[in-house]
């Protein structure tokens, strides 16, 4: 007789998503490594950015989970401009009030910035 | 549990402006609701990029405003066409863009940034052409001003002082609403009147515009 074999339990003990996050910060670790040696060592130009966001790319599985996900557009985002990484973890709750007013030196004079948009957009 | 909203460039761009943007304490209440969570806000790479250019527009205009009186055109010409008075405009304007997106990306539970290889349909663009063959804007007149003093001005030719404008929502406007919808976000968020005239049946978002 054969018994057909219930891997149910093992597989909610494999917790599929942390499992998935855990490799994913491991590989990043080591892209940021690369990334890190690059800025430092070879190149401090767009170069090393370009090199990041292509890996990122290429070796990441975005689709894993909704968190590397929305991690991979963030760090995409970030080596467009030439921002440095930062960790998958990483949570800064006070970005909302660091927004407020933290570009007000661009401008001495108060603007409305929703008539320059428009003003922009009707070309 | 935050409901999703998506943002125009103009909300994104008058909070980081602070004070020195007319609308700032229109947009303020807004931004403390995100703060306590009760929206998660998504930004597209199309709100980005018009970012970056209204900077830029922006840190052209002070630049210009910080020129001493009496310029002539041969004078301004001269500047425009100088490194240095292009590497001003562009400094400024991209230091100000960085230190947007620094923010905005190290807070993933307020802030969504749209996946890069997110795909729109020419669908989309559709929609768009129905809602913008739909809704006629509106003439507006204004006095000519001097840019860099806010002075009214006559022309010395032809006597005018005034033009005649067309105002309405046009390309960029609908692109962003029907990203919104597509985004499948609950609200979409700005602070230009000329929203408000989309027929609601049209977008799935709902529009809101704060004043």
């Amino acid at each position: 007789m054969y018994r057909l074999l219930d891997f149910s339990t093992s597989l909610e003990n494999l917790n599929i998503e942390k499992t998935a996050n855990t490799m994913f910060a491991k590989r990043f670790e080591f892209l940021r490594h690369v990334y890190d040696s690059l800025i430092g060592e070879i190149s401090p130009d767009r170069t090393s950015s370009i090199v990041l966001e292509t890996s990122l790319k290429r070796f990441f599985h975005k689709e894993l989970t909704p968190e590397v996900s929305n991690y991979y557009s963030r760090m995409s985002l970030r080596s467009l401009v030439g921002l440095p990484v930062i960790d998958i973890n990483g949570r800064d709750n006070d970005a909302v009030p660091r927004l407020k007013g933290s570009i007000s030196w661009i401008s001495k004079k108060k603007v409305d910035v929703t008539e320059i948009i428009r003003d922009m957009r009707d070309g | 549990m935050p409901v999703s909203a998506y943002v125009d460039t103009n909300i994104l761009v008058s909070y980081a402006l602070g004070e020195n943007d007319k609308r700032f304490h229109a947009v303020e209440p807004f931004f403390e609701d995100v703060y306590q969570d009760k929206f998660v806000l998504h930004i597209s790479h199309f709100t980005l990029l018009e970012a970056l250019h209204t900077l830029r527009k922006m840190a052209t205009d002070e630049v210009y405003r910080e020129l001493s009186d009496g310029c002539s055109q041969s004078d301004l010409i001269t500047l425009v066409n100088s490194p240095a008075f292009k590497n001003e405009v562009k400094d400024r304007s991209f230091k100000a863009f960085k230190t947007i997106i620094d923010i905005i990306t190290r807070d993933p539970d307020r802030f969504k940034i749209v996946e890069p290889e997110k795909l729109y349909s020419e669908k989309m663009f559709t929609e768009g052409l129905g809602i913008l063959s739909e809704v006629f804007g509106e003439f507006r007149v204004y006095r000519y001003r001097c840019k860099k003093c806010d002075s009214y001005l006559d022309c010395d030719a032809c006597g005018f002082n005034c033009e005649i404008s067309y105002k309405a929502i046009n390309a960029s406007d609908v692109t962003h609403v029907l990203i919104s919808s597509t985004l499948e976000c609950k609200y979409f968020y700005t602070m230009d009147q000329y929203f408000s005239r989309i027929p609601r049946e049209k977008v799935k978002s709902e529009i809101v515009v704060i004043s």
